[in-house]
């Protein structure tokens, strides 16, 4: 526990560090557009005021890091998370070309997989079942107009 | 016509076969939801508004409404039964809920929670139906000034109310306001911060947005725990029935959580949680003896759930008779009111009255639908609070993906959640919560909307708002609120 503070004051350097980069992106993609004048705002006006407060703020948090009391509500777990974004993945790719059902199959078995405790067939079977209640809730209740399954 | 009039009109049109059927999915759904630990009302509302893309508008708000206050009565089961809250707002319920449950008493504790939220989500009701007619009035009147100035008010609250930093709540309402910007500016038809893609011309869509920052961040920070494992539970319907006593212990904090519940639900960044919390705090404050908090007694139980339903009630207010969210919840509510074309605002309660009196008798029978889920039904929830999480993540991966790609059936919103995703959870460690990104969302398109329109109208003078005396005391009252949270952040790291 000893190197907890370092960390903790580092992921608030961090997220100070990266609310400014974002809020001066957006403030310079601002100004970009046209300010224009108080009686008649251009396009740029209202997110260029906000991209300086957020830097302001950014700039804040970055030099509270250190006293900044920091909390966090997660933890990362790289399994898991690993297989989440693949198995989310996975289904943009082959939802367009091979139809719904094959592409939430997918996506159920491989971030089912994710939890270290659920068995290969575990995972199957919750596939199969989910790919069962999709094609009911969305193709045959909601009428959806996606091809349940596609080839090419 | 007559406030009575309306509601047997609304009455008529929620009792419809079609309405009631939507009505009880939602409550259900909202149950169900509200009862499993980490997944609250916000995800269950994100992941259907897709599915109501096709239905009739009452019948959709109906839905999204019901799982909603669903949610609040289906959060205590698992507060009362595991220690573990099934929603924020009913966190508190733990204290003397689980106590009960220790002392064999479970059965008690649901049965007076269910109607607990009865009583307190029926005060709720009432004062939305005799308050939401003068509020639209008044809010007729409202000029581009003073709706700019409301706006505002609830993003601080949103920002300064609750229990993480001001400062990165504010953040997470400035990203919010800038993503909500991203698209084509409706004056000019300027593209802004679109990188040419074709993709965002119309902007980020809400539900692509509310998908990755609270359903895909919650389960790409939650899969792979085991502290949602729940145990079994037994509960017999015969032993739920409370005594007398426990009767007379309950009336009075069921009538004054209702009350502070009613209050803090209308204001805007102080929801059901906030509410809970406070009703569990004045009856510890003016109880003859306030040890007994915490030891599993009727009072515990009560006062908050009757304070969390009725706010879930009163935040309807601003939302239907202002168009103003009061709460992430009820900007998602504001956002599926925008997708079935029906622009929120005063004008809502006359041009739309019917949908607004179908809404609120629908809330009623909502309740009583609650009831015999929550009384007669409750072991149906807890053998369905069994199911394994690492069974329940990948259910809602798949919703989501499906849910998302229903939208626009285009691989690019799913890249997107991913992104998003991606941020949220990325925000969630570094202690940013995610709900003020969400108002900010939904709100900032319009704030800037009227800020414009304002300063077009005052010939570029900014005094317009401090000179239109609805506009002025609001930014007071929202002035107060910055100098009180910034006097308490520097007074804890200082």
């Amino acid at each position: 526990m000893a190197d907890e503070p370092l960390v903790k004051s580092w992921t608030n350097a961090v997220a100070g560090l990266l609310t400014i980069l974002v809020c001066l992106f957006f403030l310079i993609g601002a100004v970009s557009y046209g300010i224009g004048s108080i009686a008649r705002m251009g396009p740029g006006f209202f997110p260029a005021s906000l991209g300086a407060i957020g830097l302001v703020l950014g700039l804040t948090i970055l030099v509270n890091a250190m006293r900044e009391p920091f909390r966090t509500s997660t933890q990362v777990r790289f399994r898991p998370f690993t297989f989440i974004l693949v198995s989310v993945l996975l289904f943009a790719l082959v939802v367009d070309s091979s139809g719904l059902i094959p592409a939430i199959a997918l996506a159920g078995f491989v971030s089912a997989l994710g939890d270290s405790r659920t068995r290969i067939w575990e995972a199957l079977a919750l596939a199969v079942f989910l790919s069962g209640g999709v094609y009911l809730v969305f193709l045959q209740l909601l009428a959806l107009p996606i091809p349940a399954i596609a080839f090419g | 016509m007559d406030i009575f009039g309306n509601l047997i009109d609304g009455f008529a049109q929620a009792l419809s076969l079609n309405n009631l059927l939507y009505c009880f999915i939602g409550v259900t759904v909202g149950t169900f939801v509200g009862a499993l630990p980490g997944i609250g009302s916000i995800i269950g509302i994100t992941v259907l508004l897709p599915t109501t893309f096709y239905l009739e508008p009452a019948a959709a708000l109906v839905m999204l409404a019901g799982i909603y206050y669903g949610g609040e009565y289906g959060g205590s089961i698992s507060s009362i039964l595991l220690n573990l809250p099934g929603s924020a707002s009913t966190a508190i319920t733990c204290l003397d809920g689980n106590q009960m449950t220790k002392k064999g008493r479970a059965g008690v504790a649901l049965f007076i929670t269910a109607i607990a939220s009865f009583v307190g989500g029926s005060i709720g009701i009432l004062l939305l139906i005799f308050f939401s007619p003068a509020l639209a009035d008044l809010a007729l009147r409202f000029g581009p000034a003073d709706y700019f100035s409301v706006m505002l008010l609830g993003l601080i609250a949103s920002a300064t109310i609750g229990q993480s930093s001001p400062v990165k709540n504010t953040v997470s309402v400035v990203i919010g306001v800038l993503l909500g910007l991203v698209g084509t500016d409706v004056n000019t038809g300027i593209q802004r911060f679109t990188f040419g893609s074709i993709n965002l011309y119309d902007g980020i869509d809400l539900i692509v947005l509310a998908m990755g920052i609270f359903g895909f961040a919650e389960i790409l920070s939650t899969a792979g725990s085991s502290a949602h494992d729940n145990v079994r539970q037994k509960v017999r319907l015969r032993d739920m029935v409370p005594s007398r006593q426990d009767f007379r212990d309950g009336i009075g904090p069921a009538a004054r959580g209702s009350l502070i519940g009613s209050a803090l639900g209308a204001l805007p960044g102080t929801g059901p949680t906030i509410a809970a919390f406070s009703a569990y705090t004045v009856e510890k404050k003016i109880a003859r003896d306030p040890s007994r908090f915490g030891t599993g007694i009727i009072e515990g139980v009560v006062a908050p759930e009757a304070s969390n339903n009725a706010a879930a009630q009163t935040a309807f207010i601003p939302t239907l008779t202002l168009g103003i969210p009061g709460s992430a919840t009820m900007a998602l509510i504001l956002g599926a009111l925008m997708i079935h074309g029906i622009p929120p605002g005063p004008a809502l309660m006359s041009e739309n009255a019917d949908l607004f009196w179908a809404l609120v008798a629908s809330f009623w029978i909502g309740n009583i639908l609650l009831l015999v889920l929550n009384i007669p039904l409750v072991g149906l929830w807890i053998r369905l609070l069994a199911i394994p999480y690492r069974f329940l993540f990948p259910t809602i991966i798949c919703l989501v993906c499906a849910g998302v790609y229903s939208i626009g059936l285009s691989a690019f919103d799913i890249f997107m959640v991913m992104g998003l995703g991606v941020l949220g959870f990325g925000m969630r460690f570094a202690g940013i919560s995610a709900a003020p990104m969400l108002m900010g969302f939904i709100l900032g398109p319009l704030m800037e909307e009227h800020l414009r329109r304002a300063t077009l109208l005052s010939y570029g003078d900014l005094g317009t708002f401090f000179r239109e005396p609805i506009s002025a005391s609001v930014l007071a009252a929202s002035a107060l609120m910055i100098g009180w949270s910034l006097w308490k952040w520097i007074r804890r790291s200082g």
